[in-house]
């Protein structure tokens, strides 16, 4: 992926993102529409899916690779470091509302499946289409391009926190699309 | 994809597999960490208020803390700013 994405980096990246973010749409649009709300099939696509998982790890070692050897003891930049300190930091801070966020839903808005579906599609159906001007600003602005990112992931939390409509959280959730665009891997 | 866009340019061909395997390491701790932390936060904060309380301020602290980390991405520095 590095050689191929030299010279158009967003572009290319963004190809993979859209290509698995369809295939998460469609695997959730097919899950949702057969089992509805009788949770004993729940179970049946957990089975699944696991499978399918253990599938793709296998097809995983068919890829051919044109790699060149690592050598023994090879150290990370500074420029690195100081990179992957920020990302530690903002994935701490990130993550510390995630045990949260269920009990909004829960408690506070009352969300039943068909609400979590919405939000699920929603986001999927967003990353596709913010994947074109994620990929042009991570080629042009990379770095008002983490910026902006991250400082979205504020909308979230404080949508929860100070709406009690979830509407308001439908139209907040908008953003994960380009959120998810920048993160996703 | 921006992260991996950003590893990708700031690393070379000896360092690029170790360097994106520490990046997903360091995700993968800060992501544990901070739920760990964010689950105990919450216990400790709903014994002193009820639980709906508690739950906005947690996300309040939480929307803060993400505004207050993120324009720490503008001062990271990339090589390929500085190849334009």
């Amino acid at each position: 992926m590095d050689k191929i994405s030299k010279n158009s980096r967003g572009s290319t990246l963004s190809l993979y993102l859209v290509y698995g973010t369809i295939g998460a749409l469609a695997a959730t649009l097919i899950t949702g529409l057969i089992t509805g709300s009788n949770t004993e099939l729940i179970r049946e696509f957990f089975l699944i899916s696991g499978l399918m998982l253990v599938g793709s790890a296998y097809l995983s070692r068919k890829i051919e690779t044109d790699t060149t050897l690592e050598e023994r003891g090879v150290k990370s930049t500074s420029l690195l470091k100081r990179f992957l300190a920020t990302v530690f930091l903002f994935n701490l801070v990130l993550s510390l509302a995630w045990p949260i966020f269920p009990l909004a839903q829960v408690y506070k808005f009352h969300m039943n499946d068909e609400n979590i579906a919405i939000l699920s599609v929603e986001t999927g159906v967003t990353t596709i289409l913010f994947q074109r001007i994620v990929a042009k600003l991570t080629d042009t602005k990379r770095r008002l391009t983490l910026f902006l990112g991250s400082a979205l992931f504020t909308i979230y939390p404080l949508s929860y926190a100070l709406s009690n409509s979830i509407y308001i959280i439908y139209i907040t959730n908008l953003a994960s699309g380009f959120t998810n665009a920048v993160g996703i891997r | 994809m921006t992260y991996i866009a950003y590893i990708f340019d700031n690393s070379d061909d000896f360092t690029i597999r170790k360097n994106l395997a520490v990046y997903n390491l360091t995700v993968g701790c800060g992501v544990m960490t901070g739920s760990i932390l964010g689950g105990v936060a919450y216990s400790y904060v709903s014994q002193f208020y009820n639980p709906m309380y508690s739950i906005n301020l947690m996300l309040i602290i939480s929307s803060i803390l993400r505004f207050s980390v993120s324009p720490l991405f503008l001062t990271i520095k990339d090589t390929r700013s500085k190849l334009k």
